[in-house]
Protein backbone atom coordinates (compact mmCIF):
# COMPACT_ATOMS: atom_id res chain seq x y z
CA UNK A 1 0.00 0.00 0.00
CA UNK A 2 1.19 3.38 -0.79
CA UNK A 3 2.06 5.53 2.07
CA UNK A 4 -0.08 8.57 1.72
CA UNK A 5 2.95 10.93 3.03
CA UNK A 6 4.91 9.79 1.00
CA UNK A 7 2.74 10.54 -1.82
CA UNK A 8 1.98 14.03 -0.34
CA UNK A 9 6.08 14.57 0.08
CA UNK A 10 6.41 13.38 -3.52
CA UNK A 11 3.31 15.95 -4.99
CA UNK A 12 5.05 18.47 -3.08
CA UNK A 13 8.86 18.18 -4.66
CA UNK A 14 7.18 17.77 -7.97
CA UNK A 15 5.43 21.04 -7.33
CA UNK A 16 8.24 22.77 -6.16
CA UNK A 17 9.79 21.87 -9.27
CA UNK A 18 6.83 23.88 -10.99
CA UNK A 19 4.45 21.00 -11.74
CA UNK A 20 1.17 22.61 -11.80
CA UNK A 21 -0.64 19.14 -11.99
CA UNK A 22 1.29 17.54 -8.65
CA UNK A 23 0.05 21.19 -6.83
CA UNK A 24 -3.34 20.63 -8.24
CA UNK A 25 -3.33 17.34 -7.26
CA UNK A 26 -2.26 18.23 -3.55
CA UNK A 27 -5.32 21.11 -3.56
CA UNK A 28 -7.98 18.04 -4.22
CA UNK A 29 -6.68 16.15 -1.35
CA UNK A 30 -7.34 19.26 1.22
CA UNK A 31 -9.56 21.51 -0.75
CA UNK A 32 -12.54 20.00 1.27
CA UNK A 33 -10.65 20.27 4.85
CA UNK A 34 -9.73 23.81 4.13
CA UNK A 35 -12.99 24.68 3.18
CA UNK A 36 -14.76 22.98 5.81
CA UNK A 37 -12.49 25.08 8.16
CA UNK A 38 -12.78 28.21 6.54
CA UNK A 39 -16.73 27.61 6.38
CA UNK A 40 -16.30 27.10 10.44
CA UNK A 41 -15.08 30.36 11.22
CA UNK A 42 -16.23 32.76 8.63
CA UNK A 43 -20.13 30.48 8.70
CA UNK A 44 -20.68 32.01 5.11
CA UNK A 45 -20.09 30.19 1.85
CA UNK A 46 -18.75 31.92 -0.21
CA UNK A 47 -16.44 33.83 1.93
CA UNK A 48 -15.31 30.48 2.58
CA UNK A 49 -15.15 29.74 -1.07
CA UNK A 50 -13.03 33.03 -1.69
CA UNK A 51 -10.69 32.37 1.27
CA UNK A 52 -9.77 28.59 -0.19
CA UNK A 53 -9.09 29.68 -3.13
CA UNK A 54 -7.10 32.50 -1.60
CA UNK A 55 -5.17 29.56 0.75
CA UNK A 56 -4.08 27.60 -1.69
CA UNK A 57 -2.82 30.42 -4.32
CA UNK A 58 -0.92 31.60 -0.64
CA UNK A 59 0.47 28.00 0.15
CA UNK A 60 1.97 28.04 -3.56
CA UNK A 61 3.39 31.07 -3.23
CA UNK A 62 5.30 30.37 0.30
CA UNK A 63 6.06 26.73 -0.89
CA UNK A 64 10.13 27.68 -0.99
CA UNK A 65 9.90 28.36 2.77
CA UNK A 66 7.71 25.47 3.79
CA UNK A 67 10.82 23.19 5.18
CA UNK A 68 8.04 20.30 6.35
CA UNK A 69 8.51 20.69 9.99
CA UNK A 70 4.90 20.16 10.21
CA UNK A 71 2.49 18.77 8.05
CA UNK A 72 1.23 20.33 5.03
CA UNK A 73 -2.23 20.26 6.42
CA UNK A 74 -0.68 22.31 9.63
CA UNK A 75 1.04 24.45 7.02
CA UNK A 76 -2.54 25.26 5.26
CA UNK A 77 -4.53 25.50 8.45
CA UNK A 78 -2.39 28.09 8.96
CA UNK A 79 -2.17 30.31 5.93
CA UNK A 80 -6.21 29.86 5.98
CA UNK A 81 -6.57 30.75 9.59
CA UNK A 82 -4.13 34.15 8.71
CA UNK A 83 -6.02 34.85 5.97
CA UNK A 84 -9.33 34.70 7.93
CA UNK A 85 -8.09 36.93 10.22
CA UNK A 86 -6.92 39.34 7.97
CA UNK A 87 -10.78 39.22 6.45
CA UNK A 88 -12.09 40.07 9.67
CA UNK A 89 -9.60 42.32 10.47
CA UNK A 90 -9.90 44.71 7.01
CA UNK A 91 -13.82 44.37 8.10
CA UNK A 92 -13.97 45.03 11.39
CA UNK A 93 -11.76 48.16 10.84
CA UNK A 94 -14.42 49.43 8.73
CA UNK A 95 -16.79 48.86 11.09
CA UNK A 96 -14.36 50.34 13.67
CA UNK A 97 -15.99 47.15 16.23
CA UNK A 98 -14.07 45.99 19.59
CA UNK A 99 -13.88 42.16 18.78
CA UNK A 100 -12.15 41.76 21.98
CA UNK A 101 -15.11 43.26 24.30
CA UNK A 102 -17.90 42.25 22.19
CA UNK A 103 -20.67 40.49 24.30
CA UNK A 104 -21.25 37.13 24.03
CA UNK A 105 -25.08 36.65 24.78
CA UNK A 106 -27.18 37.98 22.08
CA UNK A 107 -29.90 40.81 23.00
CA UNK A 108 -32.17 39.27 20.60
CA UNK A 109 -31.98 35.93 21.92
CA UNK A 110 -31.97 36.91 26.07
CA UNK A 111 -33.45 33.34 27.35
CA UNK A 112 -31.05 31.16 24.92
CA UNK A 113 -31.09 27.86 26.93
CA UNK A 114 -28.48 24.99 25.39
CA UNK A 115 -31.19 22.69 24.71
CA UNK A 116 -32.37 25.55 22.03
CA UNK A 117 -29.34 26.86 21.22
CA UNK A 118 -28.81 22.77 19.62
CA UNK A 119 -31.47 22.47 18.14
CA UNK A 120 -31.60 26.17 16.04
CA UNK A 121 -27.19 26.01 16.21
CA UNK A 122 -27.49 29.26 17.74
CA UNK A 123 -24.42 28.35 19.87
CA UNK A 124 -22.71 28.83 16.89
CA UNK A 125 -23.91 31.90 16.93
CA UNK A 126 -22.45 32.57 20.68
CA UNK A 127 -18.78 30.93 18.71
CA UNK A 128 -18.76 33.95 16.06
CA UNK A 129 -18.98 36.65 19.15
CA UNK A 130 -16.06 35.10 20.44
CA UNK A 131 -12.53 36.95 20.02
CA UNK A 132 -11.21 35.06 16.73
CA UNK A 133 -8.40 33.58 18.69
CA UNK A 134 -10.72 31.74 20.96
CA UNK A 135 -12.83 30.93 18.10
CA UNK A 136 -9.89 29.39 15.94
CA UNK A 137 -8.44 27.06 18.71
CA UNK A 138 -12.63 25.54 19.54
CA UNK A 139 -12.69 24.95 15.72
CA UNK A 140 -9.45 23.16 15.21
CA UNK A 141 -9.72 21.44 18.31
CA UNK A 142 -13.19 20.48 18.27
CA UNK A 143 -14.30 20.21 14.92
CA UNK A 144 -10.92 19.35 13.31
CA UNK A 145 -9.76 17.36 15.94
CA UNK A 146 -6.45 18.57 15.96
CA UNK A 147 -3.79 18.54 18.82
CA UNK A 148 -3.01 21.53 21.10
CA UNK A 149 0.32 21.24 19.57
CA UNK A 150 -0.93 21.26 15.95
CA UNK A 151 -3.06 24.10 16.78
CA UNK A 152 -0.37 25.97 18.75
CA UNK A 153 1.98 25.48 15.09
CA UNK A 154 -1.36 27.36 13.18
CA UNK A 155 -1.95 29.67 15.77
CA UNK A 156 2.00 30.65 15.98
CA UNK A 157 1.55 30.48 19.72
CA UNK A 158 2.96 28.16 22.56
CA UNK A 159 1.09 24.66 23.59
CA UNK A 160 0.22 26.52 26.58
CA UNK A 161 -1.16 29.31 25.00
CA UNK A 162 -3.34 27.10 23.30
CA UNK A 163 -4.41 25.68 25.97
CA UNK A 164 -5.47 28.72 27.75
CA UNK A 165 -7.71 29.99 24.70
CA UNK A 166 -9.43 26.58 24.55
CA UNK A 167 -10.11 27.00 28.84
CA UNK A 168 -11.65 30.59 28.19
CA UNK A 169 -13.64 29.57 25.15
CA UNK A 170 -15.37 27.29 26.67
CA UNK A 171 -15.55 29.07 29.95
CA UNK A 172 -17.79 31.99 28.30
CA UNK A 173 -19.67 29.60 26.66
CA UNK A 174 -21.16 28.27 29.60
CA UNK A 175 -20.99 31.42 30.95
CA UNK A 176 -23.50 32.68 28.54
CA UNK A 177 -25.88 30.03 28.99
CA UNK A 178 -25.49 30.69 32.61
CA UNK A 179 -26.42 34.30 31.99
CA UNK A 180 -29.50 32.92 30.43
CA UNK A 181 -30.76 30.71 32.35
CA UNK A 182 -30.84 33.40 35.04
CA UNK B 1 -18.70 23.55 41.60
CA UNK B 2 -15.56 23.76 39.38
CA UNK B 3 -13.69 20.79 38.35
CA UNK B 4 -10.21 20.81 38.43
CA UNK B 5 -9.41 17.75 36.63
CA UNK B 6 -8.35 20.19 33.47
CA UNK B 7 -6.46 17.31 31.84
CA UNK B 8 -10.02 15.11 31.41
CA UNK B 9 -11.59 18.49 29.84
CA UNK B 10 -9.00 19.11 27.52
CA UNK B 11 -9.24 15.13 25.79
CA UNK B 12 -13.01 15.54 25.57
CA UNK B 13 -12.69 16.62 22.14
CA UNK B 14 -10.69 12.63 21.80
CA UNK B 15 -13.13 11.47 24.13
CA UNK B 16 -15.47 12.99 21.52
CA UNK B 17 -14.56 11.02 18.42
CA UNK B 18 -13.77 8.00 19.88
CA UNK B 19 -9.92 8.30 19.60
CA UNK B 20 -9.02 7.34 23.29
CA UNK B 21 -7.85 4.27 24.46
CA UNK B 22 -10.37 1.73 26.49
CA UNK B 23 -8.97 2.34 29.72
CA UNK B 24 -8.92 6.04 29.28
CA UNK B 25 -11.84 5.97 27.96
CA UNK B 26 -13.49 4.36 31.02
CA UNK B 27 -11.71 6.73 33.20
CA UNK B 28 -12.99 9.96 31.14
CA UNK B 29 -16.47 8.27 31.30
CA UNK B 30 -16.72 7.47 35.22
CA UNK B 31 -15.46 11.37 35.77
CA UNK B 32 -18.49 12.45 33.29
CA UNK B 33 -20.79 10.21 35.90
CA UNK B 34 -19.67 12.52 38.76
CA UNK B 35 -18.90 16.03 37.02
CA UNK B 36 -21.81 18.39 35.68
CA UNK B 37 -19.06 20.67 34.83
CA UNK B 38 -17.30 18.29 32.42
CA UNK B 39 -20.77 17.20 31.30
CA UNK B 40 -21.55 20.51 30.50
CA UNK B 41 -18.04 20.53 28.39
CA UNK B 42 -19.03 17.75 26.26
CA UNK B 43 -22.71 18.79 25.31
CA UNK B 44 -21.28 22.08 23.90
CA UNK B 45 -18.55 19.82 21.90
CA UNK B 46 -21.04 17.67 21.02
CA UNK B 47 -23.30 20.59 19.38
CA UNK B 48 -20.63 22.24 17.53
CA UNK B 49 -19.20 18.84 16.17
CA UNK B 50 -22.91 18.31 15.52
CA UNK B 51 -23.29 21.44 12.91
CA UNK B 52 -23.20 20.58 8.88
CA UNK B 53 -20.70 22.52 6.92
CA UNK B 54 -22.59 23.67 3.45
CA UNK B 55 -21.78 22.04 0.21
CA UNK B 56 -20.39 24.95 -2.15
CA UNK B 57 -22.24 25.43 -5.31
CA UNK B 58 -22.00 22.13 -8.06
CA UNK B 59 -18.71 22.51 -9.51
CA UNK B 60 -16.23 23.97 -7.15
CA UNK B 61 -14.48 21.10 -6.20
CA UNK B 62 -13.70 20.20 -9.76
CA UNK B 63 -12.43 23.66 -10.89
CA UNK B 64 -10.78 24.73 -7.18
CA UNK B 65 -7.32 22.89 -8.33
CA UNK B 66 -8.02 24.51 -11.77
CA UNK B 67 -8.64 28.00 -10.86
CA UNK B 68 -5.93 27.57 -8.03
CA UNK B 69 -3.11 27.51 -10.78
CA UNK B 70 -4.36 29.38 -13.24
CA UNK B 71 -4.33 32.28 -10.50
CA UNK B 72 -0.53 31.03 -9.77
CA UNK B 73 0.11 31.31 -14.13
CA UNK B 74 -1.30 34.73 -13.79
CA UNK B 75 0.84 35.95 -11.15
CA UNK B 76 3.98 34.29 -12.82
CA UNK B 77 3.21 36.09 -16.33
CA UNK B 78 2.42 39.50 -14.19
CA UNK B 79 6.05 41.87 -14.59
CA UNK B 80 7.34 43.08 -11.59
CA UNK B 81 5.87 46.70 -11.10
CA UNK B 82 8.00 48.89 -9.36
CA UNK B 83 5.23 49.90 -6.49
CA UNK B 84 5.18 52.89 -5.17
CA UNK B 85 5.02 52.97 -1.44
CA UNK B 86 1.67 54.73 0.10
CA UNK B 87 4.35 57.27 2.11
CA UNK B 88 5.77 58.15 -0.97
CA UNK B 89 3.19 61.24 -1.78
CA UNK B 90 3.27 62.93 1.43
CA UNK B 91 6.79 62.62 1.35
CA UNK B 92 7.17 64.85 -2.13
CA UNK B 93 4.97 66.88 -0.96
CA UNK B 94 6.90 67.93 1.99
CA UNK B 95 10.07 67.66 -0.16
CA UNK B 96 8.15 69.92 -2.29
CA UNK B 97 7.37 72.76 0.64
CA UNK B 98 10.79 72.85 2.12
CA UNK B 99 12.07 73.73 -1.60
CA UNK B 100 9.62 76.03 -1.94
CA UNK B 101 10.81 77.43 1.55
CA UNK B 102 14.54 77.51 1.17
CA UNK B 103 14.72 78.52 -2.52
CA UNK B 104 13.76 82.24 -2.24
CA UNK B 105 16.12 82.37 0.19
CA UNK B 106 19.00 81.14 -1.05
CA UNK B 107 21.01 83.63 -3.35
CA UNK B 108 22.55 82.53 -6.03
CA UNK B 109 26.31 83.14 -6.34
CA UNK B 110 28.67 84.36 -3.23
CA UNK B 111 27.68 86.17 -0.91
CA UNK B 112 29.52 88.83 0.38
CA UNK B 113 29.63 89.40 4.04
CA UNK B 114 31.08 91.99 5.65
CA UNK B 115 30.92 93.13 9.44
CA UNK B 116 29.16 96.57 10.19
CA UNK B 117 31.71 98.32 12.24
CA UNK B 118 34.67 97.52 9.64
CA UNK B 119 32.74 98.56 6.68
CA UNK B 120 31.79 101.82 8.54
CA UNK B 121 35.83 101.97 9.25
CA UNK B 122 36.94 101.40 5.30
CA UNK B 123 33.76 104.32 4.06
CA UNK B 124 35.19 106.89 6.80
CA UNK B 125 38.68 106.22 6.39
CA UNK B 126 39.13 105.81 2.17
CA UNK B 127 36.30 106.96 1.16
CA UNK B 128 35.36 104.57 -1.15
CA UNK B 129 33.13 103.76 -3.42
CA UNK B 130 30.89 100.62 -2.28
CA UNK B 131 31.57 98.25 -4.46
CA UNK B 132 34.76 98.84 -4.92
CA UNK B 133 35.19 98.41 -1.21
CA UNK B 134 33.21 95.60 -0.86
CA UNK B 135 35.56 93.80 -3.51
CA UNK B 136 38.92 95.41 -1.97
CA UNK B 137 38.28 93.46 1.29
CA UNK B 138 37.35 90.56 -0.44
CA UNK B 139 41.01 90.45 -1.88
CA UNK B 140 40.41 91.31 -5.17
CA UNK B 141 42.28 94.44 -7.38
CA UNK B 142 39.89 96.76 -7.59
CA UNK B 143 41.42 99.12 -9.91
CA UNK B 144 41.87 96.40 -12.55
CA UNK B 145 37.40 95.58 -11.73
CA UNK B 146 37.14 98.80 -12.25
CA UNK B 147 38.72 98.92 -15.66
CA UNK B 148 36.59 96.01 -16.71
CA UNK B 149 33.61 96.64 -15.43
CA UNK B 150 33.60 100.22 -16.70
CA UNK B 151 32.35 99.45 -19.74
CA UNK B 152 29.77 96.51 -19.03
CA UNK B 153 28.74 96.90 -15.56
CA UNK B 154 26.26 99.25 -13.63
CA UNK B 155 25.64 98.43 -10.51
CA UNK B 156 22.97 99.69 -9.19
CA UNK B 157 21.56 97.61 -6.68
CA UNK B 158 20.23 99.27 -2.97
CA UNK B 159 22.86 98.12 0.11
CA UNK B 160 21.25 96.63 2.81
CA UNK B 161 23.13 97.75 5.57
CA UNK B 162 22.93 95.90 9.54
CA UNK B 163 24.45 98.67 11.92
CA UNK B 164 23.76 97.17 14.75
CA UNK B 165 26.68 95.84 17.17
CA UNK B 166 28.55 93.13 15.56
CA UNK B 167 25.72 92.97 13.12
CA UNK B 168 26.16 91.65 9.17
CA UNK B 169 26.84 94.11 6.31
CA UNK B 170 24.97 92.67 3.18
CA UNK B 171 25.32 93.44 -0.19
CA UNK B 172 23.07 92.81 -2.78
CA UNK B 173 25.36 94.21 -5.50
CA UNK B 174 24.25 91.61 -7.96
CA UNK B 175 20.71 92.17 -7.47
CA UNK B 176 21.20 95.58 -9.78
CA UNK B 177 23.38 94.17 -12.37
CA UNK B 178 23.08 94.23 -16.06
CA UNK B 179 24.41 94.14 -19.53
CA UNK B 180 26.73 91.05 -18.03
CA UNK B 181 25.42 88.04 -17.08
CA UNK B 182 26.32 86.50 -13.12
CA UNK B 183 28.71 84.03 -15.14
CA UNK B 184 30.71 86.69 -16.74
CA UNK B 185 31.24 88.72 -13.82
CA UNK B 186 31.58 85.95 -11.83
CA UNK B 187 34.37 84.40 -14.32
CA UNK B 188 36.06 88.30 -14.85
CA UNK B 189 36.12 87.90 -10.44
CA UNK B 190 38.04 84.50 -10.58
CA UNK B 191 40.76 85.77 -12.90
CA UNK B 192 41.35 88.98 -11.14
CA UNK B 193 41.07 87.26 -7.39
CA UNK B 194 45.02 86.76 -6.14
CA UNK B 195 44.41 83.26 -5.32
CA UNK B 196 43.79 82.68 -8.90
Amino acid sequence: MTDPNKAERELLDSARNGDNSAYENLVRMHQRQIYAFLYRLSRNVEDAMELTQSTFVKAWISLGRFRGESSFKTYLYRIAANSWRNTIRDRMRRKTVDLENVSLVSDQNPHLDLEASREHGLLWDLVDRLPPRQKEVLVLRIREGLTFEEVAQIMGCTTGSAKASYHHAVKKLKGAFAESET
Amino acid sequence: MTCKNKKVREILPEYMASRLSPERTQMIREHLGMCDECRQDLIIMESLAEETVPEPPMGFWNSLPGRVTSSIKDLDQKPHRFTIPAWAGGFAVAVLLILLIIIPWKKIGTDIRIPGEYYAQMTDRFGLGLEEEILSISGFDVAALDRSLEEDILLSGDLLVDDSPGGIYQPDIFDGMNDLTLEAFEKLIDEMSPMS
